[in-house]
């Protein structure tokens, strides 16, 4: 029998979608962060002292990815860099362990190469047999850096994320430290050392691009079709699962970090090795933090991730050259403008996901009815 | 050189305190912020934004307990809205915890340079922030008792005791069980009736304003005054989350970690008669001895030591 | 619908990139300054006040110079300096001591731009013709902040411990910047303290150049030691902060704390350097190779702050004129001693490693005083001086048992 007194249904409800087509799912995307970027436009023309208008906040973005020869190449090192560390990130969330540590990985990696170029500066070893020690002892560095919270998890249960963050700060500290030994006259800056560095091929940012490129494909695979690959995404489900159907759960997450470490090592060579020659302890450049905003945007497919790094890198290149030309002097509109665009491209997330139902005004009971059927079908 | 340790430690602890309390709340909810750097400076924002509008018209008679009650409900203020921030997009738009609170915190921080820098005059800071940190004036006549434990301005207190607050409330009121109800299984709570997206919102919110008072209490209180620029409360704000997991969401025992770490964070400046690499190496040690202590009670396998078991997770009741 | 809002984005995208190549030297800067970070920090804010200063003293208009800040010490400053000789810049200006390696590279391939760097080290060694270094007379500046704080230590000898006064400085890192900073200070004010009184001093180093709660705990540590005034060479008001709350005078350095306890501070004002980096790029006049403004010619400023002695200023005054006339040395090598022996060039020279091929010994140990920053612009003074002790830079002894520079690692 109805109740007498009729539940009013709530004027909208949310139910979850199914999988949207991927070309409304882009074009909400799309729409999204054109928005944000008009939106910040305005803002950064009317908050500059120097006047411009909107439009040449476009004009400066693109302008200063894309203006010069130099720029382009810049753009694309610049994204292949923060690739590889989503990438390295990637197998890690993929399995839940919230590896917040890249920063530190990257930079024990550059600290290894570092330390191999100062302590053969003055010897006549061949570059060969030094470059291969970088690219050993870098790849080696950003493993045990990775692997040492890795193992606490898998035997103890140990809070992965505030034991990654704290390598970080302990990575940092090191490096200081070690500049203090290494640094002339205690100036505190380590000179670059231009011996026996990667070798630079065509200019000095293609090596960085294809050693990326090379991870990339490696990591797609090794994703999509190795047993690793599976045996870490079964991880991530269901702890439980994985064990009733026989995987060694430790083994899988300290290999897995193992993968993760040494790609952020081999980061942390580029950097040093290649590109800076130098370290200090700001050189990871917050790239830990941004990949698991690029990778979480990728929803961890590493193709779709090489437009959500370019993406990333786009913005903040260009914001370079935007407060050049509106005549800021510091970097707070710039993350002003990035977490406008971050905070869109997020929001966006719930309409691809999620779709809202508004209560129809006239509603005969059998309507309600209806509706409340095809919920119930939707949802299955 | 040991009372001088402890009451830098208990100063600096303060900011700690302050971000760690709010963040806890906020994760009895369920919710993990990583926006609390953010907020923090937004706090900053609205601290000063009220010294500047305060100290403006009042600067002949400054009434201590105005100044106070004025600049604590702007920081809290401010830090709420950008905490609604969080709270809109991860509660009402079910997006991910972690990279909302990633962009907030980004957003937080060039907001509040920007806002600081650009339209807040800062010519009374210093006379402000002597007024907010005034202590006891007995306290120096009391001898080490007085130093230690009389000696802070208002806003130390304050933190102290919200902790104990917030320990009460969350362990001894109804009110605070539903929050815990919530923050464990949001879809169970649903289920017995407690309005998760209201409990949601008001601990987000009140967790955000309480880490504001912490970048608050730094500039006016800690540094004198002083603004150059948000970077250092942004780097405090990271360690106010590291806090909460190393003193296992209790707000009681944070006030005696955020104490213990400030401690090390300090002791590298305190030390004498060392080389210049060993002072280096000395600022390694809060990090490391939060690794050991994670490591020593992971190894214990208390239970009890666990985070909410929803946090992280977006409540959607369609999907119970 | 749909195909039309996806034609459009797309629409807008292309106009977006064909706006990016044919925008390029929209801006045509002629003179650009690298910062290291931005106005935030007010080390940079010197410079960008300076810069800006001069260029509006030049008559250039905003968009014929541009400053790019938040520039670390790594490839980026070589990107950017690139990319300002790139868009057409003819002078490039770098602010911090870590660029310099970086800006020698590019100026080495961009023949036809003139690079100018402050506090570095290598351009005479480097031999280049576009590659400047430049630095001030700083030393001076800071021999008067000292000067001022004897005065006010005179004022305050009931603080005195058998008629010696203690004080404090908070340095940043254990080089001859920082040194050549405290010992000059420091001799300054020896110079003021007069009826037998005398000071000792003691350096902690923070390791960092921001640091506020690392150098607030310094500063404390100082004065729960037992100094009774407090300098600093680092880029916080931690210092500052430490000594208004503890009621002690402070010295600053690159512009005012605000606070009541400020007795002085110096500066370095770089306004008429970069007037003559605008005359390189728009009209070819040379500048010299590694230059040091003098305080004479408007580089070095100073001023007396609210808790100074009555009658700094006018004393002060007196004193920098005889600096400047060349009738008083700051490293008169009179004044002060180095284990208990005036500094002798054959006994003791400076070791600052950064001086390429340098060893000059003879030629800065000479006439009766250090020749500071007159060799090359960039300060090389790095030896210990009696009466000044390390708080966490033990320093070591050489192999005849003479005290040497400091060495940090031991």
């Amino acid at each position: 029998m109805q109740e007498t007194k009729t539940i009013k249904e709530p004027l909208f409800h949310i139910i979850k979608r199914d999988n949207l087509s991927k070309k409304k799912s882009l074009l909400i995307y799309a729409v999204s962060i054109l928005v944000a970027f008009v939106i910040a436009s305005i803002f950064c023309a009317v908050s500059s002292s120097d006047g411009g208008s909107p439009l040449d906040m476009f004009v400066a973005l693109f302008d200063g990815v894309f203006g010069t020869e130099r720029r382009i190449w810049l753009f694309l090192r610049d994204t292949a860099i923060l690739l590889g560390v989503s990438l390295a990130i990637i197998p890690a969330f993929k399995m839940k362990f919230w590896n917040l540590g890249a920063n530190g990985q990257v930079l024990v990696g550059c600290l290894a190469s570092y330390a191999c170029l100062f302590y053969t500066q003055n010897t006549n070893i061949s570059s060969v047999i030094v470059i291969l020690l970088m690219i050993v002892s870098s790849i080696l560095a950003g493993m045990i850096w990775a692997v040492i919270p890795a193992i606490f998890k898998a035997f103890f249960k140990t809070n992965e994320s505030l034991f990654t963050l704290m390598m970080n700060y302990i990575a940092e500290g090191l490096v200081l430290t070690l500049i203090t030994i290494w640094a002339p006259s205690g100036s505190g800056t380590l000179t670059p050392i231009s011996k026996n560095t990667l070798p630079k091929i065509v200019n000095d940012q293609l090596l960085s691009i294809i050693v990326v490129a090379i991870v990339t494909v490696f990591i797609t695979i090794y994703l999509k079709k190795s047993k690793h690959g599976y045996e870490l995404a079964v991880v991530g489900e269901s702890e439980n699962t994985a064990k009733y159907v026989g995987m060694n759960v430790k083994k899988v997450i300290i290999r897995t970090l193992l993968l993760s470490g040494a790609i952020c090592g081999l980061m942390g060579l580029l950097l040093t090795g290649s590109i800076n020659h130098s370290v200090n302890s700001t050189m990871h450049g917050g790239l830990g933090f941004t990949a698991i905003m690029t990778s979480w945007l990728a929803k961890f497919n590493p193709l779709v991730l090489i437009g959500t790094c370019a993406l990333i890198t786009f913005v903040s290149r260009g914001m370079g050259e935007v407060r050049k030309a509106f005549g800021f002097y510091n970097d707070a509109l710039a993350n002003v403008v990035l977490g406008l665009i971050y905070f869109f491209i997020i929001g966006c997330e719930f309409f691809i996901n999620y779709k809202v139902i508004f209560r129809k005004k006239k509603n005969t009971t059998n309507e309600k009815q209806e509706n409340k059927a095809n919920t119930i079908k939707e949802d299955k | 050189m040991f009372t001088s340790l402890l009451i830098g430690s208990i100063s600096l602890a303060t900011v700690f305190l302050f971000g760690c309390v709010g963040e806890i709340i906020t994760e009895k909810a369920g919710h993990l912020n990583l926006g609390i750097p953010g907020i923090m400076c937004a706090g900053t924002a609205g601290g000063c934004f009220a010294v500047d509008l305060y100290m403006k018209s009042n600067l002949a008679n400054p009434s201590w307990i105005m100044l106070i009650l004025f600049t604590i409900f702007m920081a809290f203020l401010f830090a709420a809205i950008i905490g609604g921030i969080y709270a809109l997009l991860t509660v009402s738009l079910r997006c991910n915890q972690n990279i909302t609170g990633l962009a907030i915190t980004t957003f937080g921080v060039g907001f509040t340079q920007f806002f600081i820098d650009n339209y807040v005059d800062r010519t009374n800071f210093d006379a402000a922030s002597k007024i907010i940190s005034k202590s006891l004036s007995f306290s120096s006549n009391l001898g080490w008792f007085g130093k230690v434990f009389l000696s802070y301005g208002i806003l130390v207190y304050l933190a102290i005791i919200i902790a104990i607050l917030c320990s009460i409330f969350l362990n001894k009121t109804k009110a605070g069980l539903r929050l815990r109800a919530v923050g464990e299984s949001p879809a169970t709570a649903d289920a017995v009736g407690i309005n998760v997206t209201k409990y949601k919102y008001v601990a987000i919110l009140i967790g955000s304003g309480i880490a504001g008072l912490g970048g608050f209490f730094y500039i006016m209180d800690y540094i004198g005054g002083s603004w150059e620029n948000a970077a250092t409360i942004e780097a405090l704000g990271w360690l106010s989350i590291a806090l909460v997991m190393f003193t296992l969401w209790r707000p009681t025992l944070s006030i005696l970690g955020s104490i213990i770490f400030a401690c090390f964070y300090i002791l590298a400046f305190k030390i004498t008669g060392v080389s210049f690499t060993q002072m280096a190496a000395l600022k390694l040690l809060p990090y490391i001895v939060t690794i050991i202590v994670l490591i020593a009670t992971s190894i214990r396998g208390n239970k009890n030591v666990q985070p909410p078991a929803s946090l992280g997770l977006n409540y959607f009741r369609e999907e119970r | 619908m749909k195909k039309l809002l996806t034609l459009l984005v797309a629409a807008i995208l292309a106009v977006g990139c064909c706006f990016g190549l044919t925008a390029c030297g929209k801006k045509k800067a002629v003179v650009g300054l690298i910062c290291l970070h931005g106005e935030s920090s007010t080390y940079d804010k010197n410079f960008i006040d300076a810069f800006k200063q001069a260029c509006k003293n030049k008559g250039l208009s905003k968009k014929q110079y541009t400053i790019v800040t938040d520039i670390p010490e790594d490839s980026t400053c070589k990107e950017t300096a690139l990319d300002l000789a790139d868009s057409g810049c003819k002078a490039i200006f770098a602010d911090s001591f870590g660029h310099e390696p970086f800006i020698i590279e590019v100026a080495k391939a961009c023949p036809d731009v003139q690079f100018f760097h402050a506090t570095g080290v290598n351009s005479q060694s480097e031999g280049l013709n576009n590659f400047h270094n430049a630095f001030a007379s700083i030393y001076e500046g800071r021999y008067l902040a000292g000067y001022a704080a004897g005065l006010k230590l005179m004022t305050m000898t009931d603080k005195a411990v058998d008629k010696n006064f203690k004080v404090g400085y908070v340095g940043a890192w254990t080089y001859a910047e920082v040194i050549s900073g405290y010992t000059s200070w420091f001799l300054g004010l020896q110079a003021a303290l007069s009826d037998g009184y005398t000071a000792t001093m003691e350096v902690t180093f923070t390791g960092s150049w921001y640091d506020e709660a690392g150098e607030k705990s310094a500063a404390q540590t100082l004065i729960d030691d037992g100094c009774v005034l407090i300098s600093q060479h680092a880029d916080s008001m931690g210092a500052p902060t430490a000594c208004d709350n503890s009621n002690v005078p402070n010295v600053a350095y690159n512009g005012s704390t605000g606070k009541n306890t400020l007795v002085a501070y110096s500066k370095i004002d770089w306004t008429n350097y970069f007037e003559k980096m605008i005359d390189c790029a728009l009209e070819g006049k040379e500048v010299e190779t590694d230059y040091c403004g003098k305080m004479s010619d408007g580089y070095v400023k100073y001023e007396i702050g609210p808790a100074a002695a009555e009658g700094t200023a006018d004393k002060v005054k007196a004193v920098a004129d005889e600096l400047k006339a060349g009738t008083r040395k700051v490293f008169d090598l009179t004044k002060f001693t180095v284990g208990g022996v005036a500094l002798d060039a054959t006994t003791c020279a400076p070791g600052d490693a950064t001086w390429a091929g340098f060893n000059k010994a003879a030629e800065l140990i000479a006439d009766g005083y250090y020749h500071e920053s007159e060799l090359r612009s960039a300060p090389s003074f790095d030896i210990t001086i009696d009466g000044i002790k390390l708080l966490n830079a033990v320093y070591g002894t050489k192999a005849d048992g003479t005290p040497d520079i400091i060495d940090m690692t031991k």
